[in-house]
């Protein structure tokens, strides 16, 4: 079955391009998507840039392959500043000169320096302008047409208009606008590029953490293979200060594995003969053995990189917005030129009107209106990852950032997940064994904790082997049924709820006995329409549910446990949390109540992922806990790598200033363009002042993001919703 | 402008300042060169571009005074006050590096460099056109020696003057910055401190001059009876 995207690693940057958006791809030098109004399929092989300085940029970068290029492009832009200085010298000494009552060689002096300001500005016209032509001609190619294409025409109009006033002796010479514009747009458009590249440097730190070989065991020798060359069954050896290059299983001597990149645990953690260890993890002391379980493509770090860049490469609700508009901002910054053009013509001023026109094509940035969202989004999908926090989905970050529920599973969640049967209570009439085999049959078909539990508690006692099972049937949240040929029929494992619905009798002794242990959970286990065991069950509830819980309530979340478990367990539990409750809940009544909550905003549904997928599903936020080695399973929209909740507090920090961020971001940049043209319109700014304020926006736009990208992992506390 | 002499020394002595500063850029621009003649055209060509890049900083901010002297002719007595903003912005400029007021690191962590490729790319060339752009973007870098002066410059509310007075710097700081270059160390660690220190105290007396000169102005009203204190005619 073919991946629902591709990823192609190019050397700066992973593009993506979704099988179901053929038109949809990233920029090759910063991995940000080409915002491309309408614009037709692309070639897969050719290099795409987003924007003018992308381009520049990866010519500059290309330093390693083609160092003459890049050494050229560098040298151009030297050389321009360098011109474009100049003529800025000529025209100030220019405009020094008394208006009126020039002498002779006043006026010699005075035509000798606007001569000097078309002679310095005719290189950086070659220079800078060429490239800058080139790059609307591929944009036009594309059929993705820019700005660029605009201010090209802005620019040698200014720069025509200039030098016909030179030679015809009268008029106004704008040289010192033509190389100071594009100067500052190469420079801004360049820095930009740079910046861009900044908040991709997480997904690209994330690639770089797989090695390139690996030290295969073949036949007890060690050979050093390209990674390519692993596959699933094989034996490799991982030094100390090396990194695991696949997922897989210790097969001889134990190390302290650094997981931190991965899962964003802190701690090392000793893996021993028989532990699994995830691919990306860092191997700190003695070598390890490991049989690889999945080739090097197909570990946790290859997941967690395609996931992310699923996410990136989708479009989420407000960069649909921002595209809707960018579709119309063109024709709408070209309209507003021409007119600012006419009207300044119309009231007797055409060369005032050229400026005003030019300084409206520089200052529109659709740039920082495309990128306003994807910039922030990027930066914190980054940053989450970098945690052990697997963002899948932008339009998740959004919501969670507005969530006012937050809706726990128990087992597995709030629950550590590894639950001890206490005790057995059978019916009158049953006897162990058979109730053991049945029970532990049923709870090999399931990897649920209470299933687990169960498991274990009947193979330290079964005398005989297990009876053979057909036609299982795993129910999520509810257990699991088969068919037992030696029972002549079929036999349930589940919660008490599951039975009542299911109409299997529970012995009213069976219930009553032991009521003193309300605060362990249970699950029965039954046949012939009549419950033959149950067994309490001992959780741990984690270390750190508390310390969440209350610091999630205190930011105005309202925190809710579903639980298919009996009312009394789940009370005790609640109270001892500080949280409200809905218990007995069968799967369905799971998605009743989410829905229900849902009508009061924005529901966020925590599970351990293994049962809870219709919940996770239902919800407005799913978020999967302790997903280790298994992300790719889960229909979450978010995944946290390790079981830690706290975790979570965190998440809906980094959510909410990463909301704020994308607000700021597009309220600057509506209000920028808005006012910025407005401006420039009436001829109120000049086209040196709009090229410097582009880049300021940009830079903004920018610095903004990137703080996302830095975002505190360590502090826990979250700063109240006001 | 009887200034001149004086902001050449200035520039002398305000090397010290500069080889604490851009010293590092001297030393990488003089570092794999073949013979010392092409040591020397390589300094003598990035001290040039500084030397342009501060010329052309004087003309736009000389501009800039002589239109706000226009803009403003009868409100306030604009070259007086700009002279006055100059030789307060150079006193503690020298007050700083003198270690008489504390200081402050400049810049933040949270804001990205971006720059940063751009110029260590022409830093590390050694071709001599390279070179030449590198002094060009050295004179961009941030210094308040280097603000002081453009407020200097400024205050000559001429825009041909403007360039001039910073030429004139940079001329001062070019001596010491080539030598420095060419030899890699020839101003050792405790005479470096020692010029450091005098360079400090020269820009006291320096600003404090400008500030002595903005006053006469703003008291006299007269500007021609203008210009060094010590040297007016």
């Amino acid at each position: 079955m073919d991946a629902p995207y591709s990823v192609l690693s190019t050397k700066y940057s992973v593009r993506a391009k979704l099988n179901d958006d053929p038109n949809r791809f990233g920029c090759d030098f910063c991995g940000l998507p080409i915002v491309a109004a309408g614009a037709t399929a692309l070639e897969a092989n050719d290099s795409h840039y987003c924007c003018y300085g992308c381009r520049f940029a990866a010519s500059i970068a290309a330093a390693d392959g083609d160092e003459g290029q890049a050494r050229w492009a560098m040298t151009r832009l030297g050389l321009a500043i360098f011109f474009s200085m100049s003529v800025m010298v000529f025209t100030m000494l220019l405009w020094s000169q008394p208006e009126e009552s020039r002498d002779q060689l006043a006026r010699v002096w005075y035509d000798l320096l606007r001569y000097a300001c078309l002679l310095f500005t005719i290189p950086v016209v070659l220079l800078l302008g060429g490239p800058l032509i080139d790059d609307a001609a591929t944009e036009l190619r594309e059929r993705r047409p820019s700005l660029g294409v605009l201010l090209g025409v802005g620019i040698f109009a200014a720069l025509i208009y200039s030098m016909w006033s030179l030679f015809s002796g009268s008029g106004h010479v704008y040289f010192e606008v033509v190389a100071t514009v594009l100067v500052a747009l190469t420079l801004g458009r360049w820095f930009e590029a740079t910046g861009k590249l900044k908040t991709t440097a997480a997904l690209r730190g994330l690639k770089q953490l797989l090695p390139d070989t690996v030290r295969l065991i073949l036949a007890g020798e060690e050979r050093i293979a390209d990674i390519k060359q692993l596959a699933a069954g094989d034996i490799f050896r991982v030094l100390p200060g090396e990194r695991i290059p696949t997922d897989g299983e210790v097969v001889v001597h134990q190390a302290a594995v650094d997981e931190q990149a991965i899962t964003g645990e802190s701690l090392p953690v000793i893996r021993r003969p028989h532990d699994r260890v995830l691919s990306g993890t860092l191997v700190l002391d003695g070598p390890l053995e490991i049989c690889a379980a999945a080739p090097a493509d197909e570990g946790t770090l290859a997941q967690m990189i395609e996931a992310v860049v699923q996410a990136t490469a989708h479009r989420t609700a407000q960069e649909r917005l921002a595209e809707r508009i960018s579709r119309w901002f063109l024709p709408t910054v070209a309209f507003v030129a021409i007119a600012t053009l006419a009207a300044h013509w119309w009231l007797g001023n055409p060369s005032g009107g050229l400026l005003a026109a030019l300084a409206v094509l520089v200052i529109a940035c659709p740039c920082a209106l495309g990128l306003a969202t994807p910039m922030a989004l990027w930066a914190a999908i980054g940053r989450a990852a970098q945690s052990g926090v697997l963002i899948r989905d932008g339009d998740a970050l959004a919501a969670i950032a507005k969530s006012n529920t937050i809706c726990f599973d128990k087992t597995g969640t709030i629950t550590t997940g590894q639950a001890s049967v206490e005790r057995l209570c059978l019916a009158a009439g049953a006897s162990e064994q058979p109730v053991l085999r049945v029970a532990a049959a049923l709870a090999h078909c399931s990897d649920h904790p209470l299933s687990i539990g169960v498991r274990n508690f009947a193979e330290k006692r079964l005398l005989q082997s297990t009876p053979a099972i057909r036609n299982v049937q795993v129910r999520a949240g509810s257990g699991v049924a088969g068919d037992f040929d030696e029972l002549r029929g079929r036999a349930l494992l589940g919660s008490r709820a599951w039975m009542i619905e299911s109409g299997q009798q529970i012995p009213s002794g069976l219930v009553q006995a032991n009521e003193t242990a309300d605060d362990a959970a249970e699950t029965f286990v039954a046949w012939d329409g009549v419950v033959q065991g149950r067994f309490l069950i001992h959780e741990g509830v984690r270390p750190e549910a508390e310390s969440t819980i209350a610091i999630l309530k205190a930011t105005g979340c309202r925190c809710v446990m579903l639980t298919g478990d009996r009312a009394a367990r789940a009370q005790t539990l609640a109270h001892s949390l500080g949280l409200e409750f809905r218990a007995q809940l069968l799967p369905h009544q799971k998605l009743a109540t989410i829905r229900e909550l849902q009508a009061l905003g924005t529901v966020v549904m925590v599970g351990d992922g293994v049962n809870d997928a219709p919940a996770l599903a239902a919800a407005d936020v799913g978020i999967a806990l302790g997903s280790g080695a298994d992300i790719s399973r889960h229909f979450a929209g978010i995944c946290l790598l390790t079981s830690d909740l706290s975790r979570l507090p965190w998440l809906i920090r980094l959510a909410r200033h990463t909301d704020n961020a994308i607000r700021w971001n597009l309220v600057w940049a509506f209000g920028y363009n808005i006012g910025g043209i407005g401006l420039a319109a009436a001829g109120l700014l000049h086209p040196i002042v709009a090229a410097i304020a582009m880049g300021v926006s940009s830079f903004l736009v920018i610095t903004n993001s990137l703080a996302l990208a830095r975002f505190d992992r360590n502090e826990p506390q979250l700063e109240a919703r006001s | 402008m009887i200034e001149l002499p004086m902001i050449f020394v200035a520039g002398i002595l305000g090397t010290a300042h500069c080889l604490g500063m851009c010293g590092p850029f001297a030393l990488a621009i003089g570092a794999g060169s073949r013979g010392w003649t092409m040591t020397a055209v390589r300094q003598v060509a990035y001290t040039a571009g500084r030397v342009f890049t501060y010329g052309s900083l004087g003309v736009v901010a000389g501009f800039c005074g002589q239109r706000l002297s226009h803009i403003w002719p009868a409100i306030v007595n604009l070259p007086a006050i700009l002279a006055v903003a100059a030789g307060a912005l150079l006193v503690h400029q020298g007050l700083k590096a003198a270690g008489v007021l504390p200081k402050r690191a400049i810049g933040s962590s949270a804001t990205p460099c971006l720059a940063g490729g751009f110029f260590g790319h022409f830093v590390k060339r050694r071709d001599t056109a390279a070179t030449f752009l590198a002094g060009v973007l050295t004179g961009f870098l941030p210094c308040g020696l280097l603000y002081g002066m453009l407020a200097l410059a400024m205050s000559t509310h001429s825009a041909a003057w403007g360039g001039v007075t910073m030429v004139v710097f940079g001329l001062g700081t070019a001596p010491a910055m080539i030598m420095a270059g060419l030899s890699g160390r020839l101003i050792g660690i405790a005479t470096r401190q020692w010029l450091y220190a005098a360079a400090a105290w020269c820009l006291v007396f320096t600003g404090a001059i400008s500030i002595a000169r903005g006053v006469s102005f703003l008291s006299t009203g007269d500007q021609s009876s203008g210009g060094c204190p010590l040297c007016r005619h």
